[in-house]
This record gives structure tokens, sequence and C-alpha cells, in this order.
């Protein structure tokens, strides 16, 4: 079963993956992934599936330009 | 998981193939090799540009495969198990070429009879290369197995760099759902290949 969570959340998750946050919402935001493990979760692996869908185009463009 | 049934060898998955292999069923292991034989050959000749060579590591791959089979865990898709086997047969044989490059014979000037005899063979790929091959097939293989609504959406964000806005028009989804699909979608990629891929020095 997925959790779900307020749009206003997921909009957190997003702009802390972007690193689009301020120093002081990432802090705050911090606090909270700190004390739910379910987000925690979500958020850091969402943040190494953003660098990993990255290094995808750049590994096909590499192919490409072969 | 079922009983074996070897007329119906042919229908099972290559996981369920691996399973019957750890049960000692040879046959099964057999299926996978006819599976993977030519592929494994044509995977790894990119890399090594030589036939003979090719031949020597997939035998290898094969062998360290069941060698290996009770290391092998059902989380893990089969082909991209074995891939990282061949990939790290691929590797080391690198690595000893590239040291016998370091006692190359050389010719002597002084002596017109001399030839120059040489052991290294610089047709194999270098190693950064190999890893970022076997990296692109599992992120391929990883997005190929996700759930359409998640997958799109991450294409499109990530690989195309469309806007939130963009993707909600062109898969006629709303915003909030498309921002929780990339994030749930993100998630999926890097719980389904992180194992595999460094993300501290492939970056």
């Amino acid at each position: 079963m997925v959790k779900e969570y307020h749009p206003v959340i997921e909009e957190y998750i997003l702009d802390y993956v972007d690193e689009k946050l301020t120093a002081t919402e990432r802090d705050a935001f911090e606090e909270v992934l700190v004390s739910d493990d379910d987000l925690r979760n979500l958020a850091f692996s969402a943040k190494d599936g953003k660098k990993l869908v990255s290094l995808l185009r750049v590994l096909r463009r590499v192919e490409l330009g072969k | 998981m079922t009983a074996f049934k070897h007329t119906a060898i042919s229908k099972y998955s290559d996981e369920d193939l691996m399973e019957f292999v750890q049960m000692g069923k040879e046959s099964a292991f057999t299926e996978l090799v006819i599976r993977y034989n030519d592929r494994l050959h044509n995977f790894l000749y990119r890399y090594t540009q030589n036939h003979q060579d090719c031949e020597d590591l997939v035998q290898e791959t094969f062998l360290r495969v069941h060698k290996s089979k009770h290391s092998y865990e059902r989380i893990a898709k089969f082909s991209t198990w074995m891939y990282t086997i061949a990939i790290n047969l691929a590797k080391s044989l690198y690595k000893k070429k590239k040291r016998m490059q370091l006692v190359s014979i050389h010719k002597d000037e002084s002596n017109p009879d001399a030839f120059e005899m040489i052991l290294e063979d610089q047709a194999i790929l270098q190693d950064e290369v190999l890893h970022q091959k076997l990296s692109l097939v599992q992120l391929e293989e990883a997005l190929a197995s996700m759930q359409d609504e998640f997958r799109s959406v991450v294409i499109l964000r990530d690989v195309e760099q469309l806007s939130y806005e963009e993707i909600s028009e062109k898969l006629d989804v709303p915003m909030g759902t498309v921002k929780s699909r990339i994030n749930r979608g993100r998630a999926q990629i890097s719980k389904k290949i992180s194992q595999y891929v460094d993300l501290g020095t492939s970056f």
C-alpha cells in the first residue's frame, strides 16, 4: 500500500530532491524527515532515483555519440 | 514455487529457472544457457571486440553462475545478476591484459633479424566504459520494469526535462498527480537499481 501525502508535502519532496528549498525550508523539512521513516525513505530514494535517471540521460547521449 | 515440469521448461521465467537450478535441476541450467549464450556473446563482444575472448568469457560466466547459484536471490533480475558476473570477468580480463602489456618484448633495433612480439591487446575497451555500459543496461532494464504511469512521468521529467506543467498537459493528468508519481517513480528506480550502480563514482 503506497502511503499518500498532502500535495504540499509532495511539493516539498520535489523541491528537496531538486535542491530548490531555502536553507530555512530545508532545515524544517529535514526535521520532519527525522520523525517520519516512510517519508524519509521516499525522499532519499527519490533523490537517488533522480541521480540515476540523470545518469541514464548522460549514458544515452554517450551511446548516441558513438 | 510450483513443481518442476520438464515439458514446460520454455515457459518458465529466468528467475524460476534459477530457483530450479538451486534445487539441483540441471536441465533448468541448460535452458538458461540456451537462452543467454548468444545474447551474452553479443553483449561481451561490444567490449572485447574479440570472438575468442568472448567465447572464454561466456563459458566462464556460465561456470560462475552455476558455481554461485546459491548466492542468487530472487530480489534481483536473473539477467542483471548474470551480466554483472560477465562484466566483472571482462574487467578482470582487461586488467590481466593490461599487466601483460607491461611485459611486452620489444624489437632490438640493433639486430636486423629481430621482430617485435606484441603481447598487448588494445582492442578491449577501458574499465570505465565497461562500467558505463553495464550501468546503461541496468538502468534501461529498471525503467522498463516500472509501471507505465510512473515510468512515463520520470522519463518526461528527468530524461526529456519537461516542466511539471508540460507533463501534466501531455499526459492529461492533474499536476498534483504528476508530482506525486515523479516522487514515487524516482524512488522505485532507486530501489531497483542502486545496489548495482555506484552513484559515488558514476557521477
